[in-house]
């Protein structure tokens, strides 16, 4: 039973998606002097935004006509859920429709976490900043745009949000930023503009593209569809999500559609399922280009190597929660762009072996090109950024591993990493708030003034450099090793970047916290009162529970794992793990279930 | 879920609570808590090896206990699982024991410390992940206590963060482990690629097939350098082996553990002497079945172990400060196990893990107790004339120096004799081989007995020496004998020290009359191959070799005792050569060679260079042009009907051109 939910007759998604708008749109309405009530406002509409989204995952009670409950996210079906969908623009044949698979809806718990944190930490900060109106609308209004991009099952309509949530980080920095706010709001925009208009481009193809290979392949393209319908797992079709992009199908030779409607479509899974066949119907080049052309978009917005250097600048002038927002989610965006389209919609252009030597060379190079800068930074905030670099360079060598390990894994560190990153963000917040300075000399000697901050400090430094029993780990682990699958070149380079992680997150931690304190205006410094100190603790909890028992999570994202998996190595689950080792020589006759003797005991006691 | 997993959560539990609420107790009460619950860990380790693990016949001593899947993605699997078996077994016992008796001394040595809680809450966690390291039943749950045991060390040895060097050590501890952990990581992947699974054992109650199971089937690998690439047993060896020299402090990794004595000294007892820098052999030793089919990986274990012995051995001669005796003392040992494993002697090692356990323990804490009597002086060169004022640490010390002495009768020689005889009548790696190694091991055994001998004499004997200069005014009051709390958990180890060699008397001395409980116990959980032979295994052969062994080391034990004794009475302040005091440079060799290079790398060329110049420059070069061109459109709209004719004349002949020439 696939996930399901209606407040006064609007689903669940719309909700989820709209509610922070709508908060923003509230508060336009009130007298911008009484800055108490926006800002306490403001906290409580980004709770309820976050109540709302959680039905997502738990159900819904039904509660009168009003509100038509039902259960919440099916493991057991691939594919979307909780689906909207609506005319919209008929006339090129874009819809209203949103739905989420696993990997979105992590996200989107992810996202209204992080909203509420966002919100709740720029308390004190924007009190002494001005102009609290606008800052508060702004931010409202960029969780919408975030959700909207997580949730839209329409290219067109993710593309809308894409360009949207834009502006408003853009004024964020522009505005409320550090010194050189201006220089590093434009070069945001720009760099990820630039991005962005490669990718309409690379849309519009696809969308044009669409009929044609429906109506050179129109079995095999049903075929797909119903491949990426089925859970690997469970064997369960989705039949929502299957039927809505037969439909796409059907219209495109449909001679009485109404006046004013195009055979194309804009349909995700639609989309998707015409994939595979493009290679047949234009040949490879034409892969590659589209791939290309969200590539570029992607890994601008991810940010990978060579493309990263707006995110240090971006971040070292963002508000503490323009900075958690970018690392925890805007970022992600990238990475989900990847795994939502670049993979499988070109599958024959991601495991192309030149293409993704590409890749995965970029993302090495980020990730121990990140963790060698971040070495070097003298400022805590640019350390965070360009750990970042690194860490996003994982997610994103797990990605083209193209094997469920990696994959998964690099689902895994999109989520670490917005807990972790967001919370190591948080941090240097409130050094700033005390300090007004990122600078790490500084500092020093804060574990004997600030003994719960630098606690805190220390676990998420810990959970950042990937120790077992915390989130970073299991993410790590798993990408590593599935990199080390596709092949174990890759996999030794990528984790010499571990090595480095914990170089310069200890390093940082021993230059702000440890030692004698020097400077003389670190001797009074504040802990953490009870706000700041309650931020933390669902990520506290997080790390932990992600660390100890990162099942559930898992579940949620492994049936769109499977499918990426099937889509881009066909063969896959056919042959086994053992498909594309390199050192394949010696590899045992059956790699999963091996030495199932009759001697279950390891010794040779028969001597 | 049974008594196992009591073993491991009570520490936890204990940790919890102290690390949330243990700053608003009492010392008394803390010091409680954390004994508490690692006397629970104990009485749960006790009662299941003895109760539950011995009954059992002896090829199905195994007892496993299933948590929760842990990770599951993919054909790639883990639980949190937990398993027993002999081999864990001895581990959980030694551990707990000296575990327990070392947080009772804690809160004496301890007591009055800033941050009394914080102690006791990572003395506490660091149990638990030791338990975990030890008690795990697949490789990555064991890599999570591997790491685990490293955080804890690197807290503990930071504890005093307010110290830059201490903050430095822990730093240095816990890099230099990650680079070990680097290799030992990359080993269990390549052995998951290989085998399908990191499970130890088969359990087919859940399903699981065991690495060990599948590395009894293959092959046994050559002993070259080409094996040592091959991507087989002997890589998944060699870097699992990487992963021991970090944890274990062999050459090259074992930079951090000397520094580690910044840390107060119940840890360096507990975590950098009796346990956590035994894990290395542990590992070793638990995948033994992987070891024995790679000659080429095991003839590397043995060379380093060696090496490392007889290295920090000398330099353990000429260090001033009696805790880095100790540590390099411990270095050195550390070698003589992994000796023992390289030989394939694996049981010999774990045996004399064990025994070190005892008196390496029981030598840190008699230090710790001359170190608070002495108001925090760790320089020998202040001491001298002890014994009058500490007997009970004096006299217990004097146990665990004739221990690790190799002096017969103590526990120390029957572990250390064992290990000299297998290694010399090894064969797998040639007549040649076999005698250099067990010349070293030889050598180590007379410097070992030289050094300790000073420490002894320096500390105890001759005159008391004070600093001069010392500005605690400290230095003419009589030192106090430690308080009970201390001194009993000095006697109880004393005690072992002495006497836990006997569990394991090799069969060639008593000529079998008396069993050697330890080998026959750990049997079914060492694995051997026929071509890997070890005294273990061919006993006739060697009586009399034996023998004649055991008197050459029992007399280089003496001698060793004897030419300190002799020298240091004479000269307590001889000065050693300058290179073996500076320890043979290895640190500032390593920050040249490696540090250096990254920080200015970093800095220097990928910083300031790649990122700001080429990239940003590229990108803000970009945006000037697009400036630039703006500004050049700009003219191009003047409004000269002229200019656009031929713009308009222009743009049409490069199209046409274009057209042309394609």
């Amino acid at each position: 039973m696939p996930g399901h939910a209606e407040i006064f007759g609007i689903g669940i998604l719309s909700w989820v998606t709209w509610l922070p708008a709508i908060g923003s749109l509230i508060i336009l309405f009130f007298n911008r002097e009484k800055n108490d009530r926006i800002r306490w406002f403001a906290n409580v509409w980004i709770v309820i935004c976050f109540l709302v989204s959680i039905p997502l995952v738990t159900g819904l009670f039904s509660m009168g006509g009003l509100i038509r409950g039902g259960p919440g996210y099916d493991r057991a079906l691939a594919g979307l859920q909780f689906i909207e969908d609506h005319d919209w623009i008929p006339l090129i044949g874009a819809r209203y429709t949103l739905g989420i698979d696993g990997l979105a809806l992590v996200l989107i718990m992810l996202t209204t976490l992080l909203g509420v944190i966002s919100v709740v930490c720029s308390w004190s900060y924007i009190r002494e900043k001005g102009r609290e109106k606008e800052y508060y609308v702004v931010l409202l209004l960029l969780q919408s745009g975030m959700l909207g991009a997580f949730v839209s099952a329409d290219l067109f309509l993710f593309f809308i949000f894409w360009e949207v949530m834009l502006v408003p980080m853009y004024f964020l920095i522009g505005i409320w930023g550090g010194k050189n706010r201006l220089y590093s709001a434009i070069k945001f925009f720009l760099y990820t503009l630039v991005g962005s208009v490669v990718m309409l481009l690379a849309v519009l193809k696809l969308y044009f593209i669409f009929p044609d290979v429906v109506r050179a392949q129109r079995p095999q393209v049903e075929a797909t569809a119903r491949q990426i319908a089925v859970s690997q797992e469970t064997g369960q079709v989705n039949d929502r999500m299957l039927n809505l992009a037969l439909d796409a199908m059907r219209r495109v030779d449909d001679r009485n559609l109404p006046s004013g409607y195009v055979s194309s479509t804009f349909n995700i899974t639609a989309l998707t399922s015409i994939g595979p066949h493009i290679k047949a119907v234009f040949g490879l080049s034409l892969v590659i280009w589209l791939f290309i052309g969200f590539a570029l978009s992607f890994a601008i917005k991810v940010p990978m190597f060579p493309f990263h250097t707006w995110l240090p600048d971006a971040h070292y002038d963002a508000p503490t929660a323009g900075s958690v927002i970018l690392a925890g989610v805007l970022l992600k965006m990238g990475t989900y762009g990847f795994m939502r389209f670049s993979l499988p919609i070109f599958p024959d252009a991601a495991a192309d072996p030149s293409v993704r030597k590409v890749m995965i060379t970029l993302s090495i190079i980020g990730i121990i090109y990140g963790a060698l800068v971040a070495m070097a930074q003298k400022d805590v905030k640019k350390l965070i950024a360009y750990s970042s670099v690194s860490h996003l360079g994982f997610v994103m060598l797990g990605l083209f591993a193209l094997n469920p390990s990696g994959i998964n894994g690099a689902v895994m560190q999109m989520i670490n990493h917005g807990i972790s990153t967001g919370a190591l963000f948080l941090l240097a917040g409130i050094l700033y708030e005390r300090r007004h300075t990122y600078e790490i000399a500084e500092f020093g000697g804060l574990a004997s003034v600030m003994p719960i901050f630098s606690t805190i400090f220390l676990i998420v430094t810990l959970s950042s450099l990937g120790l077992p029993l915390t989130n970073n780990f299991i993410g790590e682990f798993l990408t590593l090793r599935g990199a080390f699958e596709a092949r174990v070149l890759w996999g030794v380079l990528a984790t010499t970047g571990v090595i480095l992680g914990a170089a310069y997150m200890l390093w940082l931690y021993q230059r702000v916290f440890f030692g004698p304190v020097t400077n003389p205006a670190n001797e009074k410094l504040k802990d953490l009162d009870r706000r700041e100190l309650w931020q933390f603790a669902p990520l506290i909890f997080l790390i932990f529970w992600i660390g100890v028992y990162p099942d559930p999570v898992l579940s949620y994202v492994r049936p769109q794992t499977n499918t990426v998996v099937g889509l881009v190595q066909p063969d896959y689950f056919r042959v086994g793990p053992s498909a594309e080792r390199n050192l394949a020589e010696s590899v045992p006759s059956e790699p999963t279930a091996p030495a199932h003797s009759q001697s279950s005991e390891p010794d040779a006691r028969a001597k | 879920m049974n008594a196992l997993t009591l073993i491991v959560l009570a520490p936890l539990a204990g940790a919890i609570f102290l690390g949330l609420f243990g700053g608003r107790l009492g010392e008394r009460l803390i010091g409680f808590v954390a004994s508490a619950t690692v006397f629970i860990s104990a009485a749960a380790s006790f009662y299941v090896f003895f109760a539950r693990l011995l009954p059992l016949p002896e090829e199905s001593r195994v007892i496993h206990d299933y948590l929760f899947t842990w990770i599951n993605v993919g054909a790639f699997r883990t639980d949190a699982a937990l398993l027993l078996d002999p081999l864990s077994g001895i581990y959980i016992l030694f551990i707990t024991f000296v575990g327990f008796l070392i947080h009772v001394f804690a809160t004496g040595y301890m007591k009055g410390e800033r941050g009394y809680w914080r102690f006791f809450a990572y003395l506490n966690l660091f149990m638990f992940m030791m338990l975990v390291l030890v008690l795990a039943d697949n490789f990555l749950l064991m890599f999570v206590g591997w790491e685990g045991v490293g955080l804890c060390s690197y807290l503990l040895i930071g504890f005093y963060y307010d110290k830059t060097f201490a903050a430095d050590a822990a730093k240095k501890a816990f890099i230099v482990n990650r680079i070990g952990d680097f290799g030992f990581a990359l080993g269990v992947m390549l052995l998951f690629l290989k085998a399908g699974t990191i499970f130890y054992f088969d359990d087919p109650a859940r399903g699981i097939g065991g690495a060990f199971n599948w590395a009894m089937q293959q092959p046994f690998e050559s002993l070259t350098a080409a094996a040592i690439f091959g991507g087989g047993l002997t890589t998944i060896a060699a870097l699992m082996f990487i992963g021991a020299t970090g944890k274990s402090a062999q050459l090259p990794l074992f930079v951090w553990l000397p520094d580690a004595m910044a840390g107060p000294t119940p840890v360096s007892a507990l975590i950098h002497a009796a346990t956590m820098v035994t894990a290395g052999v542990y590992m070793v030793s638990r995948a033994s079945s992987i070891f024995i089919h790679a000659p080429a990986a095991m003839l590397i274990i043995a060379v380093v172990g060696a090496a490392t012995a007889i290295f920090a051995a000398t330099i353990g001669l000429a260090q001033w400060d009696i805790k880095k005796v100790l540590a390099y003392s411990t270095i050195s040992q550390l070698g003589y196990m992994f000796l023992a494993c390289g030989v394939g002697a694996f049981t010999a090692g774990i045996f004399h893990v064990f025994t070190h356990a005892f008196f390496k323990a029981l030598l840190f804490l008699g230090s710790g107790s001359v170190i608070v009597a002495l108001h925090h002086e760790q320089d020998m060169r202040n001491m001298g004339g002890l014994k009058k004022y500490l007997p009970v640490t004096f006299w217990t010390m004097v146990c665990g120096w004739l221990a690790i002495s190799g002096v017969p009768l103590f526990s120390g020689f029957f572990s250390k004799d064992e290990i000299l005889f297998n290694v010399y009548s090894s064969t797998q790696f040639g007549l040649v081989w076999a005698r250099v190694l067990w010349f070293v091991g030889a050598v180590t055994a007379l410097l070992t007995a030289v050094y300790m001998t000073r420490l002894m004499v320096l500390t105890f004997f001759g005159e008391r020496r004070s600093s001069s200069g010392h500005s605690h005014g400290h230095d003419h009051s009589t030192p106090h004998e430690s308080s009970r709390a201390m001194t009993v958990p000095l006697i109880i180890l004393a005690i072992g020290a002495v006497v836990v060699g006997y569990l394991g008397i090799p069969e060639g001395l008593s000529g079998g009359g008396i069993p050697n409980y330890f080998e026959r116990l750990l049997e079914p959980a060492i694995a051997t191959h026929a071509a890997v032979r070890t005294a273990g295994n061919d006993v006739e052969a060697g009586h009399s070799l034996e023998w004649i062994l055991t008197v050459v080391s029992s007399v280089i034990a003496i001698l060793g005792i004897l030419a300190g004794w002799r020298w240091f009475r004479t000269k307590p302040l001889w000065e050693p050569p300058k290179i073996l005091e500076e320890k043979y440079r290895v640190d500032e060799a390593y920050d040249a060679a490696v540090i250096q290079p990254i920080k200015a790398a970093s800095t220097g060329l990928l910083w300031k260079f790649v990122d700001v110049r080429i990239i940003d420059g590229a990108v803000n070069g970009a945006a000037r042009l697009a400036a630039a061109v703006g500004t050049g459109l700009r003219y191009m709209q003047g409004g000269l009907a002229r200019a656009y004719v031929a713009m308009v004349v222009l743009g049409a002949l490069l199209i046409i051109g274009y057209f042309v020439t394609k």
